[in-house]
Parts: C-alpha cells; structure tokens; sequence
C-alpha cells in the first residue's frame, strides 16, 4: 500500500503512513524527499515501527549529507549513498547489516559496530572515498554545513518566489533542495 | 570569485525518479529541481535566477 504525500507539506501524509505501519510487513521511506526537500519525523516513526513490530526501512541518501543524527529506536535498516555526499559515483552503505547468527526461529545482529559492516567489500577504492568524503565533511563541521545550507536554500526559494511565473513545490527548502515549475 | 571554480547551475528535469509523488501533486509532466549545497555561494542563486528569466523568455 502507497504512502501518499501531504500536499501542504510535501512529507508523508499523517495517516496512510500510520495504516501501513499497522499493516504492512515492511514499511519503506525516505528521511529527506529528494524532490521536496521534507524530512520524516524518524524517532516517531520508528517508535510506532518497533510497537508494531514492522521492518523500517529507510532512504537516508539525502540525509547524511545534512546530518541524520543517531538512528532511533525501530529503525532496521537505513541505506547511503556516497554520492550525496560529496564522495564518488557507486557505492553506498546500508546500516543494519551484519548478521551474529541464523537460525530458523530468528536472527541475531551482531554486536556493535559489527552489525553494520557488508560481507565483502567490492568496490574498495570507492569506499576509501566515500569515507574520505565524510571525513571531510565532518570536518567542516555538520552543524556548519546545515546552517549554510538552510541559508542557502531558503535564501534561493525566496529569490525563486519573487519571479512571475515560477511555482514552488511544497516542501523544505532549508534542506537545500527547491523544486520548481516554470 | 579568484580561487573558487565557475559553477554553473545544471537544474534537473522530470520526474526525479518519483513518478508517484509528482501524479500526486498534479505535475506529470514533472518539475525543475535545484539544490544547493555547502559550496554554494550567493552569486551561484544570482546566476540561477538569471538563468530561469532567459529561459522564461526563450520558451514560456
């Protein structure tokens, strides 16, 4: 069953996002709209998720960027890419992998930082990248990169509105992303 | 500015890989997306809306 969009936000409208956590097996979203530029309210949804016993899983591609912050509570498995990172063109990287042991009655992660960690690597250069990329990131300073970002986003949804015949999207321009008709 | 790489703006087109999110806000024919980042400065949002004025008068 669809998720359908709240048309004044841009975000996942309130209540088919609730009837698929009641309902649905496996429940799929994004943090951050690559379109809209809205974010999930992850730590709710995740607590709804895990009392509901539903696997979450969630695209933080336009997330990590801007500083997801801790996964919350319900959160089982939440993918990256290097991209939208400022790192390379292909890999990326799920969290909520490594599994300790498998047996018919259920799995068990493993413990720690373990648990994220793929088999086997397959594009090892990539990734000495994409980690280079974050450590550059994270150097300047997430907390930085957002207030520029939400500065720069929002500064250019409002120079975007001053122009006859351009229409905003709803959405979140402090996330950086305004899409436009023209 | 000296030092800094020219940027031009390459706005996306279309459907952004959300067909479904576009049918629900009544644009399939899709939008324009343009995202700003940590390298983006002032000049480059001056430079997109320039960019969007000569397109609004080559093609609207």
């Amino acid at each position: 069953m669809p998720i359908r969009v709240d048309r004044e936000t841009g975000g996942l409208e309130a209540r088919s996002l609730a009837a698929a956590i009641e309902t649905a097996a496996v429940v799929a979203l994004p943090h951050v709209s690559n379109v809209t530029g809205a974010s999930a309210d992850l730590a709710a949804i995740g607590a709804s998720a895990a009392s509901a016993g539903v696997i979450l899983v969630v695209d933080g591609c336009q997330a990590l960027s801007r500083g997801p912050g801790p996964l919350p509570r319900g959160v089982s498995a939440y993918a990256v890419s290097a991209h939208k990172t400022y790192g390379p063109m292909g890999p990326g990287r799920v969290w909520g992998g490594m599994i300790r042991e498998v047996r018919l009655g259920g799995t068990r992660p493993a413990d720690g930082v373990q648990r994220f960690e793929a088999g086997t690597p397959a594009m090892i250069a990539e990734a000495l990248a994409f980690a280079a990329a974050l450590d550059w990131l994270e150097g300047l300073g997430l907390e930085v990169v957002l207030a520029h970002t939400r500065a720069c986003g929002e500064e250019m949804a409002g120079m975007l509105d001053r122009l006859p015949g351009v229409r905003r999207l709803p959405g979140d321009p402090g996330s950086g992303v305004v899409s436009f008709i023209v | 500015m000296r030092g800094r790489i020219r940027t031009t703006w390459r706005v996306r087109a279309g459907q952004h890989c959300a067909q479904l999110l576009m049918a629900a806000l009544g644009l399939e024919g899709g939008c324009l997306r343009a995202s700003c980042a940590v390298h983006t400065v002032r000049e480059d949002l001056d430079r997109l809306v320039r960019g969007v004025v000569r397109a609004q008068a080559l093609l609207v």
